[in-house]
């Protein structure tokens, strides 16, 4: 490992990097790659940032993996999810930015040694393609290759301040470093990736306010630092009203833990504290999020059966039913009478539920809410009629802010005039306007580590 | 970097609204040599089009009606309307300049109508008047001292600072066409209103109000925002962007279309003739919960006696010209006005007939309604002909968010350093209200904060190089 802590840090580089998750570590080895002398810094003690508390999936179409399983994807029907799913609110240069170079990217990690393990259906997949493999593996691969080229060092528990800026361009950052503050000069300029602001509660409540019942997660260090220093440039947003919180996390979640659980995406229903249905499940997790911060304390709880519970997939931690039942986070009881008094819900209300849903199975119609799927118009519904009977209960939790600076294609920030800040580049959380008005699994994941080399490559070929 | 300045002043105010107004008139009262620049061909921006109430606390006009009202209870107000989210230090500069611009107004001749209750009021201090009027009394007042020039047809493009975290020295403006360099010695005053007219700003800060409709000044395009922000400039309340209950679906961008009977009495019901809301509680939370009806329409229900509470010369209450105007439509039984108005006859005869026997039992069983505005005035049955009605949206009026400042009216970046030089006033600033909005309280802090905004650059030093750590 090739991390250093030390103040001596070089005054000069081709490239800044700003943080260091998947899109900071993407960009400076792709960097490195094609010969740019890289210094990235990270602010907290640790690399990974929000990737490694993430679920550990990529967005990608059309890859080996899915042929073997017999799934068919394509870059088209990648593209036409990804608008859909955000509301055709996204940025469509953004996403045929994405779409074009997600290939590359799959093969890219492969060729470095990241093995995806599986491929399951997610939130706004109209066919499986979340590939999963451990974020922090992922991280580790990737952090390594850069670090072997040997022209790529990092800077841990070295927060960078400001970007500096003259008249025509960022021309490199102010850095702390063991109290001591430094400039260092970017010749080919900067690369924010800092991630979003799901630790920063001034942030959220100036551009978020609505979901302040939601609970919080992220990395530490993911309180808007990037945005803030663009912001200061005159960096223009997107996607800044669509923040919102996904549902599945478990009450208990600290804002480090990664607790989040969809048996709804695998047939479960969700009811609230009345022990009632109040939303289609197979929606976006951030919609179906909405709609539980409307709910009596901001709560709902899926209840599923043994059928669904076996459909749990073991590894894949948002589908990983056996592995949260160990932990007790997921309840079970023989009947859904007792289920329900164990999560203090009306026993007689919680079996009328279920009553109702497996009728609306049965005729193939969800008179309540529309569902059609299990998840996205996808998976057909299953009755929830076999013991015992399983509970998760769900919060909806801010776990990633999806908004930020205005980019363009090539990952250029742009000002509020719609000018680019000469040598300025965004990838990652940081950045809008690609996800809209919400989100698909794996696309942040996929986003990081496709922007990430693109912004690398705009600034060495500027 | 800085181009060839074409033509100075000691201030530049950009907006000539009631804020850039009160901004220039102070100034020029110090002796400032000021130009005031407006983007459109008349001044006015959104003052013009408002309901022309000023939310002061503790005045003659109130003392002489009995009216028991102070600056303490005015800020309480204030705080509480806001959700406690407004900053304390900003709506303290409004209640401590309150009284004082009262009587600054009423020395150059602003007087009032009337006072009457409002949204967040929990006593009538609505001083109305004419917005127009008062406008036009101000500009008056304004070219008779000699030290401003007013150009109208005069967008400002760009705000000119000296490097990264110099003062602003200065304006980028088409004057008429002609592309200036203006040189501001003491500063620049943003007064260029919010942004209810630009559509990109109002996805981008609220994709939720976008079945609202949108009335505001033909100007209000964020034009300050945006250039501030440019500079690195904060932002406040931003995310509490709602519309006003109240607009008529027929009513036009730039009319101030909002009736509000529900604060003398009237129900609201939406189109299943069912009420959706307790009325008396601020019409931005209204106008959030009508968002969620079905087409997003309420009506306003009232009779008679309600009616005849309207008062004329002030628009929100203006029962008669809406009337005149065939906005607001009346019939001589409950049933009647139900088929007006295309809803189900017999519900609105039930929710009506719910609606008064609670009153009489003395508790609005459906929403807790307990008052006509904010738990003050009390209220009555619906059960004199002719009865009215009132079909109703939601407006985004006014944005009530945009860039932080100081309790002096200086502009913060991002970090909180304030930009050298450079004011905000008006709609233009956050911070003030919070998450829901007093009525009088937009005029009030465009006149209150536009006169501290002067009164700052007058005090303020050009110190190059000073600012931003």
């Amino acid at each position: 490992m090739s991390a250093r802590t030390s103040a001596d840090i070089p005054r000069e580089a081709d490239l800044v990097v700003v943080g260091g998750g998947l899109a900071g570590y993407a960009a400076a080895l792709e960097a490195a790659n094609q010969g740019g002398e890289v210094l990235l810094f990270e602010k907290e003690a640790k690399n990974g940032g929000a990737t490694v508390l993430s679920g550990g999936s990529f967005a990608f179409a059309g890859t080996p993996l899915q042929k073997s399983l017999g799934i068919e994807d394509t870059e088209e029907l990648l593209f036409d999810d990804l608008r859909r799913v955000g509301g055709f609110e996204n940025d469509e240069s953004l996403v045929r930015a994405y779409v074009e170079n997600q290939r590359d990217a799959h093969d890219w990690l492969t060729q470095l040694g990241v093995r995806f393990e599986r491929i399951f259906v997610a939130s706004g997949q109209s066919v499986p393609r979340a590939h999963s493999r451990n974020p922090r593996e992922v991280l580790d691969i990737v952090a390594a290759k850069a670090h072997a080229t040997g022209r790529v060092r990092t800077y841990l528990s070295t927060p960078v301040r400001r970007l500096l800026r003259d008249d025509a361009e960022v021309y490199g950052v102010r850095v702390e470093s063991q109290g001591h503050v430094v400039e260092i000069s970017a010749n080919k300029g900067v690369v924010l990736a800092t991630g979003g602001f799901s630790r920063n509660e001034q942030l959220l409540s100036l551009f978020a306010p609505g979901q302040e019942g939601a609970q919080r997660m992220g990395g530490p260090g993911n309180t808007g630092d990037g945005l803030l220093m663009a912001w200061r440039l005159g960096a223009s947003f997107r996607d800044m009203g669509y923040i919102k919180g996904t549902f599945g996390s478990h009450p208990s979640a600290g804002p480090e833990d990664h607790f989040i659980l969809f048996p709804i995406y695998a047939g479960a229903i969700a009811v609230n504290r009345r022990a009632e249905r109040f939303v289609d499940e197979s929606l976006s997790y951030k919609l179906i999020g909405d709609a539980c911060l409307k709910q009596q304390d901001c709560i709902g709880y899926q209840i599923f059966d043994q059928a669904i519970f076996e459909r749990g997939r073991p590894g894949i931690p948002s589908m990983d039913f056996a592995a949260d039942l160990a932990f007790g986070r997921v309840v079970v009881e023989p009947t859904l009478a007792a289920l329900a008094r164990r999560l203090g819900l009306d026993p007689a209300a919680l079996e009328h539920s279920v009553r109702q849903y497996n009728r609306c199975v049965e005729q193939g119609r969800d008179e309540a809410f529309g569902r059609d799927g299990l998840c996205n118009h996808y998976g057909a519904l299953i009755k929830v009629d076999q013991p015992p009977f399983y509970a998760y209960p769900s919060k909806s939790v801010v776990l990633a802010t999806y908004c930020g600076l205005t980019v363009d294609a090539a990952m250029r920030v742009q000002d509020v005039y719609g000018c680019a800040i000469q040598k300025l580049y965004a990838a990652g959380g940081i950045i809008g306007g690609f996800h809209g008005k919400a989100y698909m699994t794996g696309t942040a994941n996929g986003k990081a580590t496709i922007f990430g080399r693109i912004a690398a490559r705009t600034a060495l070929h500027r | 970097m800085n181009p060839p300045w074409t033509e100075e002043a000691d201030v530049v105010v950009i907006g000539g609204g009631l804020a850039g107004h009160c901004a220039a008139l102070e100034l020029a009262a110090a002796g400032a040599e000021v130009l005031l620049l407006e983007k459109e061909e008349r001044i006015g921006g959104s003052t013009v089009i408002s309901g022309g109430s000023f939310a002061f606390a503790g005045t003659e006009l109130q003392r002489r009606k009995g009216i028991e009202d102070s600056s303490e209870i005015l800020f309480e107000d204030l705080r509480r309307v806001g959700g406690f989210r407004n900053d304390e230090a900003i709506v303290r500069a409004y209640v401590d300049n309150q009284l004082d611009t009262y009587h600054w107004l009423d020395s150059h001749g602003v007087v009032y109508e009337n006072i009457f209750l409002a949204a967040g009021h929990s006593v009538p201090r609505g001083h109305s008047r004419n917005p127009r009027e008062v406008i036009e009394i101000l500009s008056l007042r304004v070219a008779k001292t000699g030290q401003v020039r007013t150009c109208v047809c005069a967008p400002v493009r760009r705000l000119i600072r000296s490097g990264l975290e110099g003062p602003v020295e200065g304006v980028l403006a088409d004057v008429q066409g002609e592309p200036r360099a203006i040189k501001a010695r003491r500063g620049v005053i943003l007064a260029s209103g919010g942004f209810s007219r630009n559509e990109q700003l109002l996805k981008l800060f609220a994709p939720s109000q976008e079945a609202a409709m949108r009335v505001g000044g033909a100007g209000n395009t964020g034009d300050g925002l945006v250039m501030a922000w440019h500079l690195g400039a904060g932002m406040r309340d931003m995310g509490h962007i709602k519309g006003t209950f109240g607009g008529h679906p027929s009513a036009s961008a730039d009319q101030h279309a909002v009736l509000l009977p529900i604060y003398v009495g009237a129900i609201a019901v939406n189109s299943n003739a069912e009420r959706f809301v307790d009325e008396s509680i601020s019409y931005k939370l209204i106008g959030d919960a009508v968002l969620k009806q079905p087409d997003a329409i309420g009506f306003q229900i009232f009779d008679r006696k309600i009616y005849e509470k309207g008062t004329p010369g002030i628009p929100t209450m203006a029962f008669q010209m809406k009337h005149q105007m065939g906005q607001v439509v009346n019939a001589s039984t409950i049933a009647e006005l139900a088929k007006l108005l295309g809803v189900d006859p017999d519900r609105l005869e039930a929710t009506v007939a719910r609606y008064n026997a609670d009153i009489e039992e003395g508790k609005d069983r459906a929403f807790g309604r307990t008052g006509l505005s904010t738990g003050y005035g009390k209220l009555t049955k619906i059960d004199t002909a002719p009865y009215y009605g009132y079909a109703s949206k939601s407006v985004v009026l006014a944005t009530y968010c945009g860039v932080a400042v100081d309790r002096e009216m200086r502009v913060r970046d991002v970090f909180d350093a304030p930009i050298p030089n450079l004011y905000a006033a008006g709609e233009v600033m956050g911070g003030f209200h919070g998450s829901a909005y007093m009525t009088g309280s937009a005029l009030g802090k465009a006149a209150i904060f536009g006169r501290l905004a002067a009164r700052s650059a007058l005090g303020a030093l050009v110190q190059p190089g000073a600012g931003g750590a």
